[in-house]
């Protein structure tokens, strides 16, 4: 769906680019009072919360920001923390004992201590803890949607490439949440992703696929094959393309 | 008393990587290097050192024995890259190369993953290599060595259309030392 400008063009004020990082410490805080995972994220799976984190940052990517503040915090947590080795995902779950909400509040309270820590330490004693200039989001008109990023990881996934690489896991629900945090990016940079709405409404009108059901319609249709589930919806999204015509 | 430059620089020179071997090790000479290199590339890494200690008429530092080992397949698993990187770049300096350490990166510095594909033009052959947003290796001349090039290291262009990222294809950094 493209958007309609009444009259001549007019260009949006840019808007600063909020990092993940931003983010990230607002769910920590619903978390702390007292909020479910599963509420605020649609999951209280680890792996699936950093496929939301890997959402927000990817739409960052496409909308010609990458997040430098949460790359100082990641290169900060390995090199200065040490607690970002390789297999961090899956050794967060270990140390918290299979425990996935302790994992997630592990990473969420690194990010805590890290914003603390740059507050406090003025002028920052390295490079990990120096602000990044400012950086604008996408204006509105040049918004790239949450479809073209499926329909790159269609395009990767049909050529061979596993869906880990995209989502760092392969569950629904990872694409799930992924999907999500690519979509609140958007939103907390004041644009509401059209074309996504349109999809979600054509899933409905020509597939029965509510989308606060669709994890569990698609896996059933699935025989609970999540790879074969991701497929199914990815394919819908072409679908979906042929029937929206060029962006 | 000293300037403050002055009580800086030792500590700082004590910090560089060691001087390089060829000094110290005099008799190596361009066409030994460079007959090794065409032996390495050919994946025969023990004829390779066999030339060099007749060459030479001295044993192969142990340095350059273990290169053996670092190229071992079982290395080719996400977390060895480093244990790798040191052992080849050790190995090279001690037959008088002067390696260079590298690390890999995703493009967009907020992503994390990379990985590798194990059989060429196969994506589904395809296995993580880091999550951690970094992948460490050497390049000794115009070719990359790491455990998933074995001995015949390779090209840049090869190595960058067999290392993925999910945003497109990765950037490789000279680095100073490892981790």
């Amino acid at each position: 769906m493209s958007r309609e400008l009444d009259g001549p063009a007019k260009l949006s004020e840019p808007v600063h680019y909020l990092s993940v990082l931003t983010e990230l410490l607002d769910l920590r805080s619903r978390a702390q009072h007292g909020q479910p995972f599963r509420l605020l994220l649609g999951s209280e799976r680890f792996e699936e919360m950093v496929a939301y984190k890997d959402g927000y940052v990817r739409c960052a990517w496409r909308n010609g920001v990458d997040d430098l503040e949460y790359a100082a915090f990641r290169d900060w947590l390995r090199d200065i923390r040490g607690e970002f080795p390789n297999d961090w995902v899956r050794s967060y779950v270990d140390i918290c004992g299979g425990d996935h909400e302790r994992a997630m509040m592990r990473l969420l309270d690194f990010v805590a201590e890290y914003v603390a820590l740059r507050q406090r330490t003025s002028p920052p004693e390295n490079p990990e803890l120096q602000v990044p200039p400012p950086t604008f989001f996408s204006p509105p008109e040049r918004y790239v949607s949450v479809l073209e990023e499926l329909r790159h990881i269609h395009s990767n996934t049909q050529r061979g490439f596993p869906f880990w690489l995209a989502l760092g896991t392969e569950t629904l629900p990872a694409l799930s949440t992924f999907i999500r945090g690519y979509l609140r990016c958007a939103e907390r940079h004041g644009i509401t992703d059209m074309r996504w709405l349109a999809f979600s409404q054509w899933l409905v009108d020509t597939h029965h696929l509510a989308t606060d059901s669709w994890e569990v319609s698609l896996l059933q249709r699935s025989n609970d094959d999540h790879i074969q589930a991701m497929r199914h919806l990815l394919d819908f999204v072409i679908t979906y393309g042929h029937h929206e015509g060029p962006p | 008393m000293a300037s403050p430059v002055s009580l800086v620089r030792p500590a700082l020179l004590g910090a560089l990587p060691t001087p390089p071997l060829a000094r110290a090790v005099p008799s190596i000479t361009e066409s030994t290097r460079a007959r090794f290199l065409v032996l390495l590339a050919q994946g025969n890494l023990r004829a390779a050192l066999e030339m060099w200690e007749t060459h030479t008429g001295r044993a192969a530092p142990r340095a350059a024995w273990a290169m053996h080992s670092a190229f071992d397949k079982a290395n080719q698993v996400a977390g060895a890259c480093i244990r790798v990187a040191r052992s080849v770049y050790d190995g090279f300096k001690s037959l008088g190369f002067q390696p260079q350490l590298v690390r890999f990166v995703p493009p967009s510095q907020a992503e994390e993953r990379l990985a590798w594909e194990m059989r060429a033009g196969v994506p589904q052959s395809t296995i993580q290599v880091s999550n951690n947003a970094q992948h460490y290796a050497v390049k000794q001349g115009e070719r990359i060595y790491d455990a998933f090039t074995g001995p015949t290291g390779m090209l840049l262009d090869d190595y960058l259309e067999r290392l993925h990222s999910p945003v497109g294809r990765p950037l490789m950094q000279a680095v100073e030392s490892l981790p």
